[in-house]
């Protein structure tokens, strides 16, 4: 078990994972698109718009994403049902998958918490502010060692 | 000043404004509220040019009128100087008792200066979240507009369907999705559409119909901004 992180493997954890980003709102996409662009993020993007993609694109995938970052509110299968299907897969949940929600109903964040997320983020009103709190995510996401 | 919306619990103060303005200001429609939590039913602020408010409420003060309406003209009136208020970008901070002359000034410098609405262009809509994304990018800027608007007029076709067939999970699942329309054009409607989120239930049917009346007839203005927006984007 690895206690701390250096310079070197934290670059190298960073590029080769790629993150999915489950988002059905095309401007929000486009949003976190250009947040991750100004910020320099160099993973991979894979990007859809309801849970039943996010659980065929974790079918279908040979390299699992480092990252999920997950809206709540999406037609079809939404974000807590889809985290339901995925922590039960002995593979895939141990994919730490952030929440991304306007949502501020506190049963959301309950169950979501309760489904094993590592984060819960609102998306604030300025887009500065959702800047620095995707700045954030990189920054956290860098440093952290991952399951695998 | 043509249409002004002051918020004042002090019923004295209210008076001194009215003569005030029925002295100096003939031709300037006032609206006077005595709270937050009246100033919340008011069914559209787009139409005040400027929002005088008190900074202490019975039920709130100045900065639930910015939280409630973000990034508009806003002058504070207050008993004592406030220093936290008086450096914000967003308003122009006088103190009481007003003196119309230190109100018109106030009034010139939010206007002329564009504090509080970055975009004064445009009555309804306002792009500093847009700009702070594109930065400086206009065909980006013009693409984001354009799938804004095709999606603000999805998302009230999508409510208005839910309203009609009593598709109560539906209007909360389209409701959410309009204040993520709200808050990137910056209609200043999040706070409603987070209401009928949180209330759609049979007995609220008629209440939420008026929520869905405003958005539809607030949006139809906006999206011809947004049609101004992206000519204007486009001639640049």
């Amino acid at each position: 078990m690895h206690y701390f992180v250096n310079e070197h493997n934290l670059n190298q954890m960073d590029k080769t994972k790629s993150i999915l980003l489950l988002e059905d709102d095309t401007v929000d996409v486009m949003t976190i698109k250009r947040a991750m662009k100004q910020l320099n993020f160099e993973n991979p993007l894979h990007v859809v718009s309801n849970g039943e993609e996010g659980l065929e694109f974790l079918k279908l995938t040979k390299d699992l994403p480092g990252l999920i970052i997950l809206d709540i509110n999406m037609p079809k299968m939404n974000g807590l049902e889809f985290l339901d299907h995925m922590k039960q897969n002995e593979q895939w949940r141990i994919i730490p998958v952030v929440v991304l929600t306007t949502s501020l109903d506190q049963h959301d964040k309950w169950s979501s918490f309760q489904l094993g997320i590592a984060g819960y983020m609102v998306k604030p009103v300025d887009y500065e502010r959702f800047r620095d709190m995707m700045d954030t995510l990189k920054k956290y996401w860098g440093f952290s060692e991952s399951a695998d | 000043m043509k249409n002004v919306l002051y918020i004042e619990d002090d019923i004295v103060d209210q008076m001194a404004f009215k003569r005030m303005m029925k002295e100096h200001s003939k031709e300037c429609a006032c609206t006077i509220v005595s709270s937050i939590s009246e100033f919340k039913k008011l069914p559209d602020l787009h139409i005040f040019d400027v929002i005088i408010t008190d900074y202490y409420l019975g039920d709130g003060g100045a900065e639930d009128v910015m939280k409630a309406f973000p990034n508009r003209k806003i002058i504070v009136v207050s008993g004592s100087i406030n220093e936290r208020l008086g450096n914000t970008d967003y308003l122009r901070y006088i103190s009481k008792p007003i003196d119309y002359a230190l109100l018109i000034q106030g009034y010139q410098w939010v206007m002329q200066n564009n504090v509080g609405n970055k975009n004064s262009k445009y009555q309804y809509l306002d792009l500093t979240y847009l700009n702070q994304l594109g930065h400086g990018d206009n065909e980006f800027m013009k693409e984001m507009l354009q799938i804004a608007k095709e999606e603000l007029i999805q998302n009230l076709a999508d409510l208005n369907k839910s309203w009609q067939i009593d598709d109560y999970s539906g209007i909360r699942f389209h409701s959410h999705r309009f204040k993520s329309r709200s808050r990137i054009l910056g209609l200043g409607l999040e706070e409603k559409a987070n209401w009928v989120e949180f209330n759609a239930n049979n007995s609220q049917k008629e209440a939420i119909r008026n929520n869905i009346d405003l958005f539809q007839n607030i949006c139809e203005k906006v999206l011809v901004e947004i049609d101004e927006a992206i000519q204007s984007f486009s001639n640049i």
